[in-house]
């Protein structure tokens, strides 16, 4: 294929996969309102419907026969739902889900052959029987037009006999129009209707006074009583009356009366866009967080630029290349003081500092295009619950807080995986069913709190369960058939220590493969991925009461403010997200406690790693005054003893090679300034390092099990 | 024995190809006075000596890292790669950059670059179950001509 092709390939991926999350987020909004037992907001069907439609020309355009097959179908099924030929029930929602699963399916399998599952779901949508409508809204009770009948659409004639069902008067509100205004003032009056009820159409109505004016009819079905809605929407230029009902109902009908009638005054379009500016139904609805309407919609694509995160990256490189010069800059402005070039020296500092500034300014704008809301990888956690708990029988629902928090696009990408499998563990091994949570006193309907949330430089993300717990006598257990303790050392380990266990190479790796947690992937591979991405994770659990999973990530990891430092010939970056605090090392105040060096501060104490020894740096030279760099991961501290510190500076972090990913205590390189290159340390890698370390000084001997 | 002695010059002027026989142009280089090759089209540059970052704790065999216009390159040290037991090389010689089937920027340190030699497929034989040991794995195959003979690397095996 071209570099064309697979450009425009790539494009047409990334469009196709907002469209196929923007479908999920209109289908789990319609499930909950469905859950709540409310009304259900025809614009969620809406919604959906458009984005399959959407992706049926786009898939249609770019050749992907299985995803044009799938919304083709999905389309027509999508459609009888909106037009009520088809009943919302369990099994079509569960269809619709698995059709979301088959979408991402394809959007992520590189060989169309791949895919497997399109031909049994589009047999099962084939199969699907339409059910007849249920809704047989009587409307003949109405004192209503037959001629206005006569020329509604198909999805508005729906829409009315699903409001009569309910309950729901008629109201005909007459409004009179600017035509220049005509669409604004159209939206506005809708939205204005909206929190009571619903616009289900609107016809040019009578003569208007005068050629710049027109007067419509909206038909409004609504709760609200005639004075409410004249309270509201009434004014000099409207009138609002109430289809009275008629004293008795003549005879009950289930189809619409439909005189033969002539053209109809305005277009009926198949594409639900006039509808989508019709209004949405009734109060307590709002819970859809990006219910945007089809016209903001529109007008926001058109100004979006998609852009590849690699070229975000190449401009990151830029900027980099500019500190470069930036530094050589400021060395220019030091030689020409130092030659008394003093006018000379002050003009280059000025200009050196406007540089700098436009250079900040570049780097945060390039940063802050990065970053996106972590409701893009929530979204697709929601789905997994969903699957994850119907597969296992368990009912589960995902309390999600914080999803607008927002963490560079390469982190959430990465995220993925991770979060998945923890919410993964915790209904397969967490929540317990509902017959034994209802034993033991709990609501039958398990929770998963994710809770998201930027603390500084970080965004810390909860994963809560109130399943039973772990049990860390199992733990154990596991860890000593594995021979990564010894029986005696299991006794002396503290209970946080043993929970800590499951994060031993395969440990938490099942004997059995479970078809939703899987065998392989175990929650030693989701810590380490977390600290690929400079993050760090940590397990609180009680029995009984739940376990509670955190992960503390960086915003980003485009650039990061570091702190550097010499050991020996050597300088090394410390990103100032982890470092707590900076002490000259004072040698008197250090104990050693089982092999270990503590320093004892302030009635704590903190573990110290001289860098020089754990690097195997020769010892001739170390300076008699050094330092202590405190830095954190977590909840766990370490002090970092280091020969002298070199300021601080922006630096882009970048990955070690291949043949370096054995070596521990580094999570890349960086170019300084001053074209030197400084290894970044792994602050959470060394905590690590260090814990297993003291706890093998300890005798409770922790081997690594692969 | 592979022999060293300084071939063509890399700029020399490619030679119009007489037959119509495939022709593999191989950049030749010395380590430890035996001539070795790889393909000249995977190689995108080659560096002087240039200040080499090590990297403690790091495998005998990686010489350290270095950056080429802001790119992070981790160089390897070639002879150690291909003869585990050799000495640690020198920081001195060249670094031949290339890119591994990630993208990944991987530099070869030699001891010297000899030049570009274009070798028919006729000249080219494979060295299956010719040698033993660790060498073999990264080595692809044997370039003779006359009496000098060149051993072609397996870049894809020797950087991964």
């Amino acid at each position: 294929m071209t570099e064309g092709g697979d450009k425009a390939r790539a494009e047409f991926l990334s469009e196709a996969q907002e469209l196929v999350e923007n479908l999920s987020r209109n289908l789990l909004s319609l499930e909950q309102g469905r859950a709540g037992g409310g009304r259900i907001d025809p614009e969620y069907l809406n919604e959906a419907f458009r984005s399959v439609h959407t992706l049926k020309s786009l898939s249609g355009l770019f050749g992907d026969k299985h995803m044009s097959q799938l919304s083709h179908r999905l389309e027509d099924l999508l459609d009888d739902l909106r037009l009520g030929r088809q009943q919302l029930s369990d099994a079509v929602l569960d269809l619709l889900f698995t059709s979301v699963d088959v979408y991402w399916q394809i959007l992520t399998s590189s060989d169309a052959q791949e895919v497997r599952g399109v031909q049994e779901i589009l047999d099962r949508l084939e199969k699907l029987a339409p059910t007849a409508a249920t809704e047989s809204g009587d409307l003949e009770s109405f004192e209503i037009d037959t001629g206005l009948l006569a020329v509604l659409t198909e999805y508005e004639e729906h829409r009315l006999l699903v409001s009569v069902k309910q309950g729901l008067e008629l109201f005909l509100v007459r409004v009179q129009f600017e035509l220049v205004t005509l669409d604004k003032a159209l939206t506005e009056i809708k939205d204005r209707a909206k929190p009571f009820g619903e616009v289900i159409t609107y016809l040019p109505a009578g003569e208007a006074a005068s050629p710049e004016l027109i007067e419509l009819d909206l038909l409004l079905a609504s709760s609200a009583s005639l004075s409410e809605i004249e309270s509201s929407l009434g004014g000099p230029r409207s009138t609002v009356r109430q289809i009275q009902r008629k004293k008795r109902p003549t005879r009950s009908s289930k189809a619409l009366p439909r005189p033969p009638l002539p053209v109809r005054t305005r277009a009926a379009t198949a594409m639900p866009q006039d509808q989508a500016v019709g209004g949405t139904e009734g109060a307590g609805e709002t819970t859809a967080p990006e219910a945007v309407p089809g016209a903001g919609l529109l007008r926001s694509v058109s100004q979006t630029v998609r852009v590849d995160i690699h070229k975000l990256d190449e401009l990151m490189n830029v900027v980099g290349k500019l500190a470069v010069l930036r530094g050589g800059l400021m060395e220019l402005t030091d030689h020409a003081r130092s030659e008394g070039q003093r006018r000379l020296a002050s003009q280059l500092w000025q200009l050196s500092h406007k540089f700098e500034r436009s250079l900040r300014e570049l780097q945060s704008g390039i940063l802050e295009v990065r970053m996106v809301p972590l409701a893009q990888v929530f979204e697709r956690l929601t789905r997994i619950v969903r699957k994850t708990g119907k597969d296992l029988n368990k009912d589960v629902r995902l309390v999600v807080t914080g999803a607008e928090t927002e963490i560079d696009k390469l982190i959430v990408e990465e995220l993925s995986d991770p979060l998945m499998h923890i919410i993964r563990n915790a209904i397969d091994h967490g929540i317990e069913d509902a017959e034994e949570r209802q034993r033991i006193g709990k609501p039958a309907v398990g929770t998963i709190a994710l809770n998201a949330f930027q603390k500084g430089n970080h965004v810390v993300i909860e994963a809560e369960d109130d399943g039973r717990g772990l049990n860390s006598d199992s733990l154990l257990d596991r860890a000593i058939q594995l021979g990564a303790i010894a029986e005696h050392e299991a006794k002396e380990l503290s209970r946080a220590d043993a929970l800590n266990l499951v994060f031993l190479p395969g440990l938490s790796t099942r004997e059995k493969a479970s078809a939703v947690s899987g065998r392989g992937v175990g929650m030693d591979v989701v810590k380490t991925n977390i600290a690929k991405l400079g993050g760090s994770i940590e397990l609180e659990s009680e029995p009984v009461i739940g376990t509670k999973i955190t992960l503390t990530l960086p915003l980003t990891r485009a650039i990061v403010t570091a702190l550097l430092v010499q050991v020996g010939d050597g300088m090394f970056a410390i990103p100032l997200t982890s470092i707590s605090e900076v002490n000259a090392l004072e040698e008197s105040m250090i104990r050693v406690l089982d092999n270990t060096e503590v320093l004892s501060r302030r009635g704590s104490s903190l573990e110290l790693c001289r860098l020089r020894h754990l690097f195997q740096l020769p010892t001739e030279g170390e300076p008699a005054r050094q330092y202590v760099v405190e830095v954190i991961a977590g909840t766990r501290h370490l002090g970092l003893v280091v020969d002298s510190l070199s300021g601080q500076q922006d630096i882009i972090i970048r990955p070690l090679g291949r043949s370096l990913h054995s070596v521990r205590g580094f999570s890349g390189a960086s170019e300084l300034a001053d074209e030197r290159i400084a290894l970044v340390l792994d602050p959470g890698a060394l905590i690590e390092e260090a814990s297993a370390g003291s706890t093998r000084e300890r005798g409770g001997r922790i081997r690594a099990v692969s | 024995m592979p022999s060293a002695e300084p071939q063509e010059h890399l700029t020399a002027a490619p030679r119009p190809s007489v037959s119509d026989e495939p022709v593999r142009e191989i950049l030749t280089f010395a380590l430890n006075g035996e001539a070795y090759g790889v393909p000249l089209t995977q190689v995108l540059e080659i560096l002087g000596v240039r200040s080499i970052t090590r990297v403690p704790r790091s495998p005998e065999d990686v010489v350290g890292v270095c950056t080429v216009r802001g790119e992070l390159v981790t160089v390897i040290d070639t002879r150690r790669r291909l003869e585990p037991r050799a000495p640690r090389a020198q920081n001195r010689g060249r670094i031949l950059v290339t890119s591994t089937v990630d993208g990944e920027k991987v530099g070869l340190l030699v001891d010297e670059v000899l030049g570009v030699q274009r070798f028919s497929q006729a000249q080219i034989e494979p060295t299956a179950g010719v040698l033993v040991g660790d060498v073999s794995s990264h080595i692809e195959s044997i370039a003779r001509k006359g009496t000098a003979v060149t051993v072609l690397v397996n870049l894809a095996s020797l950087t991964s």
